[in-house]
């Protein structure tokens, strides 16, 4: 696991990736023992790109966007691992370069809108606040012009201007979510880490933020760490999807291929327990048995316990890497082993 | 607004109720209060002052609402009778004398022990086991679990007696005249202030800054607070604008509650120190049997707290924006 994961992604971009998440473990030291919420996750992601992680609920995949914006807290800690934003690894910076990178070139949504907006502070001040922490990366604003560009924000989202006022308790859930998006547009950042974003909202609510998100996107063109456990919103909203199992990266692939050929048995698994918007209807079967504990993973391949046709042997006592099984696809798993191409091939 | 509008008629329903109590707890008594008051003197009262007390407690010839009327209609005057003690001197003046001192002691010492408390109570919450929170959140528990009249009587054996680098009591010292622009005056009231202050600063403050620590931590976990650091704010606003502000509205309260409580003085504090205050006159009433005094000590109080109350409901009012739509 420790060599460098190979790209797959030239065809599709000249540049170097935006981000590129590289070995990264993050650990959870608890009462009971270390456990390793993140163990080794690699992937890239490209400029105007939209990444999704999805997997089950404590795979890893929060941990992971948590990381990558350095907002962990005890007992999270950062163990290993690169995080090169624009090639500056971001886990070495420090606060002050931190701060500078912060909401300017990285901003985050937040999972759950309820609890991401100060009580006693207006929506104009929480968006004010970010724009002027920045001030000196930008032009010099003042209290007016400060205003002006909280009250465009809320327009973007589709909130009614007038509404920098208000309190958080006088708005909506969905409207609050937009205040976060408005929030996190703010500085015309390159990367959004949307964690979770419409989780807490309802299906009606939800599909009119990601559309207002995709809207968004084509106008300003920032990428999009996108992080859920909701799998056809994810397929639907993604350009790639990365699937985490037990804090590792399983299969990481184009969110068609996933959708259409998903490689990785647990993938597999994993699309015919969710309903799909549109489509004919079709049994949904769940996965036996439950995640494992990551205080004690299983030996070998971490998925191998409810996996139903892992091999006796090797799958029990081997520990699959990422391999490229195809054009930017990616899997761990030793059945594919037969499928994997070497890089030229690929390209 | 309105949400104030309505808090303040609750609060004149309950003054009107403690000032009726007030006024019904001497007729409770058996027989004539005044001629018992009287009586207990043993012709140490000067008579003249009885007529006074009959006035005090509004016991005119007539029906029993129309000595509630006379009673009231007195207090809205602000005559609460005159002092058996100190007669002739009216009560209010009494009062107003002991509350000057008080207000200056214990409204100081309660500011400051507030402030810092809750200064270095948001300190230890954001640097959780570094100094504040592992070696002055302990002193101060220890100090605010201490009995309070022995350690103002340590201090003062220590300091004043002991060292004598402090006065043993009073408010002042009686050879310098009273004169509040005089800079001699007043380092001397600064200087007696010292150490009651001090010991009211010591004893109180733990408490705000445990409270206030407490808070500010179950606030630090808050989605708000990780996505203010997010933006990229600085520690200050994160620290002050973010957790704070939230974290401080349960012990505003407190405080403002607190402060109606300064107006009835320290009343151990001002014991062990000798000091001229509310506690100190209250304390004298009951040695003397001054009624009038008493009545007039609690009425304050009731008051006072009843104020304070409102001026806490009030400031969580312009603090916390989701009280306001209530």
């Amino acid at each position: 696991m420790t060599q460098p994961m190979p790209t797959f992604d030239q065809a599709r971009t000249d540049a170097e990736p935006l981000l590129s998440v590289r070995d990264l473990v993050v650990e959870y030291h608890t009462q009971r023992g270390l456990v390793r919420a993140a163990d080794h996750v690699s992937f890239d992601l490209h400029r105007n790109e939209v990444f999704g992680l999805a997997g089950e609920s404590g795979c890893g995949k929060s941990t992971v966007a948590h990381a990558i914006t350095r907002i962990l807290k005890p007992p999270a800690h950062i163990a290993g691992g690169q995080v090169l934003f624009d090639e500056v690894d971001v886990l070495k910076l420090n606060d002050d370069q931190l701060r500078d990178i912060r909401w300017r070139r990285i901003s985050i949504v937040f999972q759950s809108a309820m609890n991401a907006l100060s009580p006693v502070l207006t929506v104009g001040t929480q968006i004010a606040d970010a724009l002027q922490a920045h001030e000196n990366g930008t032009a010099q604003m003042t209290r007016r012009q400060v205003l002006d560009r909280a009250r465009e924000l809320l327009d973007l989202v589709g909130i009614d201007p007038d509404r920098v006022n208000s309190y958080p308790h006088q708005l909506s859930g969905g409207m609050r979510q937009r205040v976060v998006i408005a929030i996190a547009l703010a500085l015309n950042p390159e990367l959004i880490v949307m964690d979770e974003p419409t989780t807490a909202l309802d299906v009606v609510v939800q599909k009119q933020i990601m559309d207002q998100i995709r809207e968004l996107r084509n106008q300003f063109g920032f990428s999009i760490l996108f992080i859920s456990h909701d799998l056809s919103l994810m397929v639907e909203f993604s350009d790639r999807v990365g699937i985490m199992y037990a804090g590792e990266l399983v299969e990481v692939a184009p969110s068609q291929a996933i959708f259409n050929d998903p490689q990785h048995p647990y993938t597999v698994r994993l699309m015919n327990s969710f309903p799909t918007l549109s489509g004919p209807r079709v049994e949904l079967f769940g996965i036996p048995g439950s995640p494992p504990d990551l205080i004690t993973p299983p030996p070998g391949c971490r998925f191998h316990p409810r996996c139903d046709v892992a091999l006796a042997g090797r799958c029990q006592t081997e520990r699959p890497g990422l391999q490229p099984i195809g054009a930017r696809h990616m899997a761990a798993c030793h059945l594919l082993d037969d499928k994997i191409v070497n890089k030229e091939d690929a390209s | 607004m309105r949400f104030i509008l309505r808090r303040l008629g609750f609060y004149l329903i309950a003054l009107l109720v403690s000032v009726t109590l007030n006024f019904m707890i001497p007729r409770l008594m058996s027989g004539d209060p005044v001629q018992l008051m009287f009586a207990r003197f043993q012709g140490r009262m000067d008579p003249r002052a009885i007529e006074s007390l009959y006035e005090t407690f509004g016991f005119v010839q007539g029906p029993l609402h129309e000595q509630y009327f006379t009673y009231l209609s007195h207090l809205l005057q602000g005559d609460l009778g005159v002092s058996i003690a100190n007669f002739p001197i009216p009560v209010t003046e009494v009062i107003a004398v002991g509350l000057g001192w008080t207000l200056r002691l214990v409204g100081l010492a309660t500011v400051i022990a507030f402030s810092a408390g809750i200064f270095l109570g948001i300190r230890a919450a954001w640097r959780r086991g570094r100094f504040a929170d592992s070696v002055i959140l302990p002193i101060t528990g220890l100090l605010s679990a201490f009995p309070y009249f022995w350690l103002a009587m340590l201090v003062l054996y220590f300091f004043a007696l002991g060292l004598g680098w402090f006065p043993l009591g009073h408010a002042y010292s009686l050879d310098i005249h009273q004169d509040w622009s005089s800079p001699e005056y007043l380092s001397s009231v600064l200087h007696h202030m010292i150490l009651p202050a001090t010991t009211i600063v010591l004893t109180a403050i733990g408490g705000w800054m445990l409270g206030m620590r407490n808070n500010m931590i179950s606030v630090l976990s808050e989605d708000y607070i990780t996505m203010a650091q997010a933006k990229g704010l600085s520690d200050r606003r994160v620290m002050y604008t973010y957790a704070a502000r939230n974290a401080i509205l349960p012990s505003l309260t407190g405080f403002a509650m607190s402060l109606g409580f300064v107006l009835g003085g320290a009343l151990l504090t001002e014991i062990v120190f000798s000091y001229p205050g509310v506690g100190y006159t209250l304390l004298t009433a009951v040695n003397t049997r001054d009624y009038p005094l008493m009545q007039g000590v609690f009425l304050m109080i009731t008051v006072a707290v009843l104020v304070a109350n409102l001026l806490a409901d009030t400031m969580y009012v312009l603090l916390d924006p989701r009280v306001r739509a209530a």
